[in-house]
């Protein structure tokens, strides 16, 4: 391997990319249009918001639960749906019928009245937990229902922040770790760059092979392995700016 | 590197049923200019192909500087400098770029690839558009600057494929007289061509080559001579009864 060599036919390929029009519309402008297009077809871009079913089992007889529940309802995010028990509730979440089933305590009216008697003084609150079970398939539901339940929860509350004398808690053994947003387009921007790198690299062979250009070199004493390494160092280089590109009009168009 | 630069015996090429190259069998001596003259898809190309190591011959025995070119092809692509038929630069990259890369590709260190593509640049006249990118470049500074990337690495054996194809007479000139310096240094150049006048100025012995087979090979004035005509293009029709096509 001479470092030389494949040092020069990178350079090339570089300065290949950046200088040909065609090429920086492949890389840049393509992945604009893509995402966006995309977007507009299957993402949130414009579209409707997507509503969750979950189920409620209500275990509290006050008047302050069949409240939280109407506000759960009336969210627009989420499709209620009462149970009289929690194995039913369950059965329906495993059936995927129902993407969360929320288990209301019975001492939750208690808990909330003793929080409006005394807003400033959580040492008199009588302390309730809200259980929560969530489709372990369903990575929205997991990552969305959580958050939209403590708002509106907060919201039945009046209050800005904890603490709170209900918890919510998650019941299944799912790790809920929040995902970031490039975690949930990594998949895509990677399989976009696999797709752009054979496409590209593609196009350059052919190019050089139409001009006589891989001939020319073949006289050289470039070895087959220097040239491989060379089109694989240059693309390696372009690929991340290619998907840099993507990911940044994914941000951008809020995918 | 032996008394011969190149040897070629009974090479035969065959494309599936086409016969391209018919049992040619030639040699050129160290610092001779050998032309190889025949019209279009007459085998020429083919035949500086199977002596680069391009192309693999059907049957018969290749050596270019003493080196069998089938099995120490790595030898041979350092000793030679080809200047292939198609206009082969880079036309994203400037003048001065294409001959770095290509300096680069046989591991030239720097002071050496700076001086010879200086020197080579002023020699075939781009020094003026050496930082200029070749796609602006005219038909025949593309193809002076594909004989700058042929010689900078100081090639001991030139293969230049119809070099002067497309060029204005002044261009073409200036190649010639570049021809015979680097023929002065004691390089072998084998060149083809199908203008009989490069050949009958330039070269210290051709061979006719139609139909893939060489049917004269000798030295122009010889051919002239024993043929009894007054240039190489009558030579040619003497011999094929046809006159050379030109096509470009």
């Amino acid at each position: 391997m001479n470092f030389q060599r494949i040092n020069a036919l990178t350079k090339k390929e570089l300065k290949k990319t950046f200088r040909e029009p065609a090429i920086l519309f492949v890389i840049f402008l393509f992945p604009l249009v893509f995402v966006l297009t995309f977007g507009a077809s299957f993402g949130g871009l414009g579209g409707s918001q997507p509503v969750y079913n979950i189920g409620v089992v209500n275990m509290d007889s006050g008047g302050l639960s069949q409240a939280f529940i109407e506000a759960l309802s009336n969210t627009t995010l989420l499709n209620v749906h009462v149970y009289a028990d929690n194995q039913t509730a369950q059965n329906d979440l495993s059936q995927g019928k129902i993407q969360a089933a929320i288990i209301i305590p019975a001492d939750f009216s208690q808990s909330l009245a003793s929080y409006y008697a005394a807003p400033n003084k959580p040492s008199s609150w009588v302390n309730a937990t809200v259980l929560l079970y969530l489709d372990k398939g369903s990575v929205v539901a997991t990552q969305a229902v959580p958050p939209i339940i403590q708002n509106v929860l907060a919201a039945f509350l009046n209050q800005k922040a904890p603490p709170s004398p209900v918890n919510v808690q998650i019941a299944s053994l799912i790790e809920t770790k929040p995902v970031s947003a490039f975690e949930f387009m990594a998949p895509g921007m990677f399989t976009f760059a696999s797709i752009f790198l054979i496409m590209m690299v593609a196009q350059s062979f052919t190019q050089d092979r139409e001009n006589g250009m891989l001939k020319r070199i073949r006289t050289t004493p470039i070895t087959p392995a220097e040239f491989m390494a060379s089109q694989v160092l240059a693309y390696m280089l372009i690929a991340p700016n290619s998907s840099g590109a993507c990911f940044r009009c994914c941000l951008f168009a809020g995918l | 590197m032996g008394e011969f630069a190149i040897v070629m015996e009974n090479v035969v090429k065959c494309f599936e049923d086409v016969v391209a190259v018919d049992g040619v069998s030639l040699k050129v001596a160290q610092g001779e200019l050998f032309g190889l003259l025949g019209p279009n898809g007459a085998g020429k190309t083919t035949t500086v192909n199977m002596l680069c190591g391009l192309l693999k011959p059907t049957s018969g025995f290749v050596s270019v500087g003493g080196y069998d070119v089938q099995k120490e092809n790595v030898k041979v692509k350092g000793l030679i400098g080809v200047c292939p038929q198609e206009t082969a630069v880079y036309p994203y990259l400037t003048g001065a770029e294409n001959v770095e890369l290509f300096g680069n590709l046989y591991a030239l260190d720097e002071d050496t690839l700076r001086y010879r593509r200086d020197m080579l640049l002023e020699k075939l006249g781009l020094t003026h558009d050496a930082h200029r990118k070749v796609e602006k470049y005219s038909g025949g500074m593309k193809r002076r600057l594909s004989i700058v990337l042929a010689l900078i690495h100081n090639p001991q054996i030139i293969f230049l494929d119809e070099p002067t194809v497309g060029m204005d007479p002044q261009s073409r000139r200036a190649v010639w007289d570049f021809m015979r310096e680097l023929k002065k240094e004691g390089k072998t150049i084998f060149l083809t061509t199908h203008y009989m006048e490069e050949a009958e100025s330039l070269c210290d012995r051709v061979g006719i080559i139609d139909h893939g087979r060489l049917i004269a090979l000798d030295t122009p004035k010889n051919m002239i001579s024993q043929n009894r005509v007054g240039n190489l293009e009558e030579v040619f029709i003497k011999l094929t009864g046809r006159r050379i096509r030109e096509e470009i």
